[in-house]
């Protein structure tokens, strides 16, 4: 083994992290490499690579003035081919219902007809204020660019605020900003407009950590443009997604096929 | 000629009496046939004024390459051959130059919380086609003022679903062509009432739409030409335009159904070529509609005029008989045959022509007074063929000939049998039969 050749590669990261560094001091634009290289050290935490993950989900959506409605579903997760087959349990209307993604293909089976739609990945998840696309693994790092950096406290963690800006037409939201703790994990989110309209926030307040990885096991997201006046405050429509039973357990191929769906909700 | 017609005008008024209950049909009859004619015109322009506005225009000039959708690349040399129409004597109202944007499931209007999901929202251009627009039934405000990009023009049904009212911000989102969420911020500017058959369709400037789209700001989806006599002239300036545009630009053949419309929109070319698709093509299932209420409402008509008719030969046959000595000293005196039958004509004439004359004045006053009256609720008849909830009526010149013609005609034909009797009569049988 000769250490010659790591040297190069050595005083590249290090002339890049100090680069970073004075960035972050002195609040220079963010070069591509190192939105790339933060976001996806977030990414990192939060995508389940080489392993499958399985989990069970209840939506709590919350509509003011309206009520509340409960979904619950099972989850099965494989980052490395970014797929994920969701099969709804509850309620009784929707049982049986299917999501298959399969990379860029998006389908939802209905039991009724038995048939099998293609749907986009930017569509609300079962009418809620989740997305289809906030059950696959984060791609920040592909997905966006830092436009802007500051510092704030948010409830009990400090955390570094990054504003960001999409790189590619294959997501939901041109402009997001993110609250990042000193652990990388994602603590809050907002999502922006082309224009600048503020559209939605997500918290997620609770993770649990399984092997390597954390998993978001509490995730809350306000509509900022849907909700009511009620008793002369405006309250916002809100989902809440809590995620039990989260395991990495491997799950056979076939989950990840039509015939699975078929099967399961019949 | 002249002292046949003095005489059979004395003699009418002479025998009004007579002809008094038969007049009363006849105006009856004609007010009837007045209002039935008036109304489905009425209805129809209401249609055509409402679906003109809804496709941007009676004749739309599209541009396809075979992905579907319609850009008109070279906005100039459509305008140039739409200013030729003038010149080739069409009476063009406006035009129109749109950016149209539909999607069934990200077009987004919010307002206090509330949202509403559109299926198509229009960029138009409020100082071209302002004569049209301002004939919207506005239930508040109106149409903006030309360079007004804030503006927005909503349905009633939206502005109740969303508790909006003029003068609010309205936030609108779409997905834009690169696939961003985008939005903007606009005032309401008016509230129409439009029926739900046209998809209660949103209007912002063109030049907002394209933004939020993402798109050239003077980017042209489709252009239109609002006609004076849209449903007279409809057919004709379609072939005009045709012609005037393939002087400057490829095009392709007048698309005459939906169906040609949809195989033009998607058929391959090797680059985008022009067409013209009118409203009675984008129309066919309601034009079928009319048409079904055409045919009835004309079979009703000819029976009221067969029952007319009929009621004419029973009346001049009684008239005649009773007139029978005057007839037969007529005919003493010197009067010939034809002379007799044409006075009964003209007779029965005049008895058409009051009968016309009086019940139009009955139709039109009895439309007048229910267009002036009566406010109609908003349902699906009313929205989609009613003007500002008001029972549309018209009636052209060649209304008031075809009914004068139907009512006159219907008189002379029941009288030309008791007529031809009363010629055929001798001097001397008339005068017995008379004692």
């Amino acid at each position: 083994m000769n250490p010659n050749k790591y040297i190069p590669t050595l005083v590249a990261f290090t002339l890049l992290m100090t680069h970073f560094s004075m960035s972050l001091a002195f609040g220079d634009e963010f070069s591509l490499e190192e939105s790339r290289l933060i976001l996806s050290q977030v990414d990192n935490l939060v995508s389940y690579e080489g392993k499958d993950f399985s989990g069970e989900y209840t939506i709590t959506d919350i509509r003011p003035g309206e009520g509340t409605s409960r979904t619950k579903m099972t989850m099965f997760r494989r980052d490395s081919v970014v797929s994920y087959t969701i099969i709804i349990m509850e309620p009784q209307s929707d049982k049986g219902k299917g999501y298959l993604r399969q990379g860029d293909k998006l389908w939802l089976y209905d039991p009724i007809p038995r048939r099998f739609t293609v749907i986009s990945a930017r569509d609300r998840f079962q009418n809620s204020n989740a997305r289809n696309t906030d059950f696959t693994k984060s791609t920040l790092a592909e997905d966006y660019r830092i436009v802007g950096h500051s510092t704030g406290q948010l409830g009990a963690y400090k955390t570094d605020i990054y504003d960001l800006e999409a790189i590619t037409d294959d997501v939901s939201f041109p402009k997001m900003k993110i609250w990042i703790d000193q652990d990388k994990l994602v603590r809050k989110f907002e999502d922006y407009s082309l224009s600048g309209r503020h559209m939605r926030t997500t918290a997620i307040p609770k993770y649990t950590r399984l092997q390597e990885s954390y998993v978001p096991v509490q995730i809350v997201i306000q509509d900022e443009v849907r909700g009511r006046e009620l008793n002369g405050k405006f309250e916002h429509q809100r989902t809440v997604i809590s995620v039990e039973k989260a395991s990495f357990m491997d799950i056979p191929d076939m989950v990840f096929t039509q015939a699975y769906i078929e099967r399961v909700s019949r | 000629m002249t002292a046949l017609i003095s005489t059979a005008l004395r003699n009418f008024f002479r025998n009004i009496k007579r002809y008094r209950v038969l007049l009363m049909a006849l105006v009856l009859i004609t007010a009837v046939l007045t209002i039935v004619l008036a109304v489905v015109l009425g209805m129809r322009t209401a249609l055509y004024e409402k679906a003109s506005r809804y496709f941007a225009g009676n004749i739309v000039v599209m541009a396809y390459n075979g992905n579907g959708a319609s850009r008109i690349e070279k906005p100039e040399e459509v305008l140039q051959s739409i200013r030729q129409l003038d010149p080739l004597g069409v009476a063009v109202r406006c035009f129109s130059r749109r950016s149209t944007y539909y999607d069934l499931n990200n077009i987004e209007l919010f307002f206090s919380g509330y949202y509403v999901k559109q299926r198509r929202i229009v960029g138009v251009e409020w100082d071209l086609e302002s004569p049209v627009l301002s004939k919207f039934d506005f239930i508040e405000g109106s149409v903006p003022d030309a360079g007004d990009e804030e503006a927005v023009l909503i349905s009633s049904a939206t502005a109740n679903q969303l508790h909006i009212a003029v003068g609010d911000k309205l936030l609108v989102s779409i997905l834009s062509d690169l696939g961003h969420i985008n939005t903007a911020d606009l005032i309401v500017r008016g509230i129409f009432s439009e029926s739900s058959f046209f998809g209660y369709q949103t209007y912002i400037h063109r030049y907002t739409l394209n933004r939020l789209r993402e798109a050239p700001v003077e980017r042209v989806n489709e252009m239109g030409v609002y006609l004076v006599n849209p449903i007279s002239d409809e057919e004709r300036v379609a072939e005009l335009l045709t012609r005037e545009m393939g002087k400057f630009l490829p095009v392709f053949v007048i698309m005459k159904s939906r169906e040609q419309y949809t195989a033009q929109a998607s058929k391959l070319r090797d680059e985008r070529e022009y067409g013209v698709v009118s409203i009675s093509a984008q129309l066919k299932e309601i034009e079928d509609l009319m048409g079904a209420i055409t045919l009835i409402a004309s079979v009703v008509i000819l029976m009221f005029l067969g029952i007319v008719v009929v009621g004419v030969s029973n009346t001049f046959t009684m008239i005649v008989w009773e007139r029978s000595r005057e007839v037969g000293t007529l005919r003493a005196l010197g009067m010939q045959r034809p002379r007799v039958i044409f006075s009964f004509l003209i007779e029965a004439l005049f008895l058409g022509m009051s009968g016309v004359s009086l019940g139009m004045l009955l139709g039109i006053g009895v439309l007048e007074i229910v267009r002036s009256a009566v406010s109609f609720p908003p349902n699906v008849v009313s929205t989609l063929f009613f003007t500002q909830a008001r029972l549309p009526w018209v009636l052209p010149v060649w209304g008031v000939f075809l009914i004068s013609g139907l009512v006159a005609g219907a008189s002379i034909l029941g009288s030309l049998q008791a007529s031809l009797r009363a010629g055929r009569l001798s001097p001397a049988e008339a005068l017995r039969r008379g004692k």
